[in-house]
């Protein structure tokens, strides 16, 4: 999972990843050696463990205890999970021994095992300094860079597999590239023939072959066969080898069948209760299905048998936090009457009554347009997250801080940042929303067996088509590549998503999967895209279901879409380099108080590419100018175009809310102003505003829900704030209401006239006005 | 409702006590650069049209520019020194300041004017009621040095080592000219309504910014409620001093019991407690709407 560089945020956060972290291949807690271990006595123990006879390799290495060998004492208190001392007899030992790279393998794989692979990193080094040959080290190495998606892997990884390793070695190269192959997914052959050396690698030196097993297992899974030999030859060779069961739910995982992967876990488990990584995937499992009391039972076991892995750690206090957020159930339950919960929200309490009104809004909105679209019902409650706090969403996700993404889905259950959680105009909390309910949908009627690059097309096509800030809006650096010719074909597009190749291929490839949705749309119909759906819950890959929705080969759509893309965006690509100059131009006039130069930059711009909404858009300095020049009435067709075409940010709209309502255009006023609550929702002068015209526009109801939000704020003038309220409450003939709210009023401020004049009135002492 | 709301309101209802005069001395210092010097001087024009709608314009003065001096300074608070000890005296400090660790220097054309420097001089003016607003950087280290028992000092930062550059001045400065500062909707914005309004909004853009926030204002002196520094324009002012003898009887009755009920408020059932406010009000909405502002009783 890449992060977002804070350049690209601003797009991005309008897209969303849905595919859970791709897992690194960590071996099991002191896994099987496979011969790097070279000490007789230890190889008896672990030949015993490996084997499924756990007590009998406990008392077998309790008995090296006394060993006069350091390294051999390390390797006992490891495999009998004292990590401490484990860790304090490899260095008291590598002092001893300086030039044992060997030593410094084993002590580097205790550091992986312990979740600090930057320690063990350095440690394969060290030993590669010493031996440069050293295969275990280079395999090590090759293992840790996988897990952090470095390229420098296939170096280390090469030089194992082409050269002359020992068998051990060699045979976990090939376990390890055999992973890497099946997790891309695209060339399962070659992963069958790396399988097929590695078991023949294994019979031949009488290695253990339960890794191989289930790595055969789970490729027959990818391939929808049957894989239950493989499965019971592994557990033949170690009854108690729940790692069979890992392997099977990790490819199930990342390919988002969540309720598959929790059902194999908790098999694993039953074959290895003290198999904590399974404890820690199960819990997360859990969470992705709204299970959070038996997920944190697992976390909590996780915790006791491993309390290095810092997933347990963040996950537990994310659980904590969560136990103090509100949960929100739409409809509401009627009392005596069963009403079937359609949408759960939670939240921090400090946001709920400022967020969950719109929140609802829009996941009804958007429950009505997909059920409809998509020809889907949902069969669960949409499970709507929303943390304020950045990284308790990104410990949700993936179980760590530091994650550049905003929202993220599930299945059933989508989680995303709360507006709080970025500054203002970072992003579009309402399109994220939107974007993250799409995922929803195609998610759950395909199985979740839709390929990534469909459902981040569909759901960035949503933004674009049907949701709260429409337009197609595409940064410059993605036309930029675009233009290069750096598309994927159509049959390669989860690549750009899973395994990019430069920084920005990830943000690429969601715009060329939303515009590949664009034209499938324009061409063929939306429906072509539904049926497209279809196709993959029935098994098809993309080749196979681009044929059978549309009718052409993937190859001509390629070249279709090419086409396309060329007269679509043809003078945008061609125009990108004055593009660029226009708006540096325009801005500069702006800070120099140029404004006629402002305007002819900025409309220069805008004439390459009408649709720039984005950072840096010549529409704002455009405004700025015209209204600093007097043009208001230019200044508010301006900024109607940057609003009607996606534009979002909250001064700009704000400004033109105010010139449509002083240009007695109050209707598109509200309108400007409620989509401001997309964007940057906490601001109450803004909803004591939006309340005002909305009495003034005679929408009493929606006017009171404004003002609610804006007491929930915590106005600092608290006297008008219920002052507002008890107009609304009054409009709406809530006298009672409307009395409580002018005393709460009247009681801050005593003399405050308006409120004391509506009191007055509700009295009966004066007549209504 | 807080306490702090209570006190506005408690005091925005008093009858008022016969207007001493507001003394105002504002300081502008250095800005260093084009754009602070711009700042700046906004804010010393803030002051002075927010000065002007509650005193004269003879008990306002302005040392900017090459008038900032430390002699300037030092002579313009002997000469305050000579004021009536009942009217009030607000010192307003524009500009940067900064701290040594041992005590804080207001930056003006030559020599600096530090913390002992204003707390010598301004114990040497008799006036009992006063205000020193400094809301710049490390403003927060003149608060233990100018402390007495009826000062009211509002400073920018909370100690000397907030050294940025503070949101805190402009916001303060621009609440002496907004409606919502109006906590009580008195017509008038206190020391502590416009600090309140100013601090929050400071807390506000840092919030929306997710940064940590680099300055906190602090506000000292239970005089703050009390201490008027601005009117707002088109206000019609406290409809009490328009009463006459039995509306001011009858007003003061109100306003008492009015006291007396929020004081119950704990030990009344909320409807209970409301219906008796509602009556208080209703009788005063009553004599307020009776009372004609602008006219002579």
């Amino acid at each position: 999972m890449t992060a977002t560089p804070a350049i690209t945020v601003r797009r991005l956060l309008g897209a969303a990843l849905l595919l859970a972290t791709a897992l690194s291949a960590r071996v099991e807690a002191r896994g099987l050696s496979y011969g790097a271990v070279t000490d007789p006595g230890l190889q008896r123990c672990d030949a015993l463990q490996d084997t499924g006879k756990r007590q009998e390799a406990i008392s077998c290495w309790r008995a090296l205890l006394n060993t006069a060998s350091p390294a051999v004492q390390a390797e006992v208190a490891w495999a009998l999970g004292d990590y401490r001392s484990a860790g304090q007899l490899f260095q008291g030992a590598a002092r001893t021994r300086a030039d044992d790279a060997m030593l410094r393998v084993r002590w580097g794989e205790l550091f992986v095992d312990t979740h600090q692979d930057d320690e063990a990193y350095k440690l394969f080094l060290e030993a590669l300094k010493l031996d440069e040959d050293n295969a275990w080290a280079r395999i090590n190495a090759a293992s840790v860079l996988i897990g952090q998606y470095s390229q420098e892997a296939g170096e280390y990884l090469d030089a194992v597999l082409k050269g002359s390793a020992p068998a051990g070695a060699q045979l976990r190269a090939q376990l390890l590239a055999a992973r890497v192959a099946l997790e891309d997914g695209s060339d399962l052959d070659a992963a069958e023939d790396l399988l097929k050396k590695a078991m023949a690698l294994a019979s031949a030196n009488n290695l253990p072959k339960q890794e191989v097993h289930a790595l055969q297992a789970a490729l027959a899974q990818i391939r929808n066969e049957n894989n239950a030999a493989s499965v019971q030859a592994a557990l033949q060779e170690n009854p108690r080898y729940g790692g069979v069961y890992l392997a099977l739910a990790h490819f199930h995982d990342i390919r988002r069948r969540y309720d598959e992967a929790t059902l194999l876990n908790a098999k694993a488990l039953e074959v290895q209760p003290d198999l904590w990584d399974a404890h820690v995937k199960l819990g997360t499992g859990l969470m992705r299905d709204n299970r959070f009391s038996e997920a944190r039972t697992h976390f909590e076991a996780a915790f006791k048998g491993d309390p290095y892995n810092p997933v347990t750690v963040n996950t537990l206090r994310l659980l904590d936090a969560v136990a103090r957020f509100d949960t929100l159930v739409y409809p509401e339950p009627v009392a005596n009457a069963a009403v079937a919960p359609q949408i759960i929200v939670r939240m921090n309490k400090r946001e709920s009554a400022v967020l969950a009104p719109y929140v609802r809004k829009l996941a009804e909105q958007s429950i009505s347009s997909y059920s409809q679209r998509y020809r889907f019902q949902l069969r669960k409650p949409v499970v709507i997250e929303i943390y304020n706090n950045h990284e308790d969403f990104a410990v949700r996700t993936a179980g760590m801080p530091g994650l550049g993404l905003l929202g993220v889905t599930f299945g059933h259950v989508v989680a995303m940042d709360s507006p709080s959680s970025r500054a203002v105009n970072d992003f579009h909390w309402g399109s994220t929303l939107w974007h993250e309910l799409a995922h929803v949908y195609t998610l759950e009627s395909t199985d979740h067996l839709v390929p990534r690059w469909l459902s981040e097309g569909l759901s960035v096509y949503e933004e674009w088509r049907t949701g709260p800030t429409r337009g197609v809006n595409i940064p410059l650096f993605v036309y930029s590549a675009l233009a290069a010719g750096k598309a994927l074909p159509i049959a390669e597009l989860d690549r750009g998503f899973i395994r990019p190749e430069y920084e920005q291929q990830v943000h690429v490839s969601y715009t060329q999967a939303g515009l590949t949705c664009d034209f499938i749309a324009q061409r063929w119909g939306f429906d072509k895209l539904v049926d497209m759906l279809g196709q993959f819950k029935r098994g098809a890959p993309t080749g196979a279901a681009v044929q059978a929705a549309i009718g052409i080969s993937p190859e001509a759509f390629d070249r279709q879409f090419g086409e396309w893309l060329r007269s679509q965006y043809g003078a945008v690509f061609a125009g990108l380099r004055p593009l660029g100059d226009a708006r540096a131009a325009a801005r500069k006039a702006v800070t120099d108080r140029n404004w006629n130069a402002a305007v002819a930059a900025a409309q220069t711009a805008l004439k390459i590419l009408p649709n720039d909404v984005e950072d840096g858009s010549p529409y704002l300095p455009l405004a700025n100018a015209q209204q600093s020049l007097g043009q208001e009435d230019a200044a508010r067709e301006t900024l109607q175009q940057y609003w009607q075409r996606g534009g979002y940010d909250p001064q700009a709209l704000g400004m033109l809310a105010q010139l449509y309502y002083k240009a007695n255009r109050k209707g598109e006023a509200v309108a400007v102003m409620q989509s401001i609550n997309y964007v940057a929702p906490f601001d109450y002068s803004q909803h004591g505003q939006m309340g005002d015209w909305l009495l003034e526009l005679n929408r009493p109801g929606e006017a009171l829900q404004e003002f609610q939000v804006a007491l929930a704020l915590n106005p600092p003038d608290q006297a008008i704030a219920h002052y507002r309220l008890a107009r609304a409450h009054y409009a709406l003939k809530s006298n009672a209401e409307a009395r409580r709210a002018l005393l709460r009023a009247l009681e801050i401020a005593p003399s405050y006239r308006p409120a004391q004049q509506l009191l007055l009135e509700l009295a009966g002492s004066q007549p209504r006005t | 409702m807080n306490r702090a709301a209570w006190g506005v309101c408690l005091l925005g209802l008093a009858a008022p006590a016969s207007p001493a005069a507001l003394q105002v001395l504002v300081v502008q210092g250095l800005g260093g650069q084009a754009h602070y010097e711009a700042q700046f001087s906004a804010q010393t024009a803030e002051l002075r049209t927010a000065s002007g709608a509650v005193t004269v314009p003879a008990n306002v003065q302005v040392l900017s520019g090459a008038q900032a001096t430390r002699e300037n300074i030092e002579a313009a608070l002997r000469k305050l020194a000579t004021a009536p000890a009942d009217d009030r005296l607000a010192l307003y400090l524009v500009g940067h300041g900064s701290y040594d660790g041992d005590d804080y220097k207001f930056n003006i054309p030559g020599p600096d004017v530090t913390g002992r420097d204003l707390v010598r001089l301004l114990n040497a003016v008799p006036m009992k009621d006063q205000l020193v607003v400094a809301g710049g950087s490390s403003s927060g280290a003149l608060q233990d040095l100018l402390k007495n028992d009826s000062r009211i000092v509002i400073t920018g930062t909370r100690n000397g080592n907030e050294s940025n550059i503070t949101r805190f001045a402009d916001e303060f400065v621009v609440a002496l000219g907004e409606a919502a500062a109006d906590i009580d909707k008195n017509g008038s914005i206190s020391a502590q309504e416009a600090f309140d309004l100013a601090q929050r909004r400071v807390k506000d853009y840092y919030d929306s910014e997710v940064r940590l926030a680099t300055e906190h204002a602090v506000l000292r002196g239970e005089r703050a409620p009390r201490f008027t520094l601005a009117r707002l324009p088109g206000a019609a002012g406290e409809t009490a001093i328009h009463d006459n003898p039995q509306q001011a009887t009858e007003r003061a009755r109100i306003t008492e019991a009015l006291d007396a009920l929020r004081l119950r408020k704990d030990q009344l059932q909320p409807a209970e407690y409301d219906a008796q406010l509602e009556a208080l009000l209703l009788q005063l909405a009553t004599l307020d709407s009776a009372v004609t502002p602008g006219t002579t009783p």
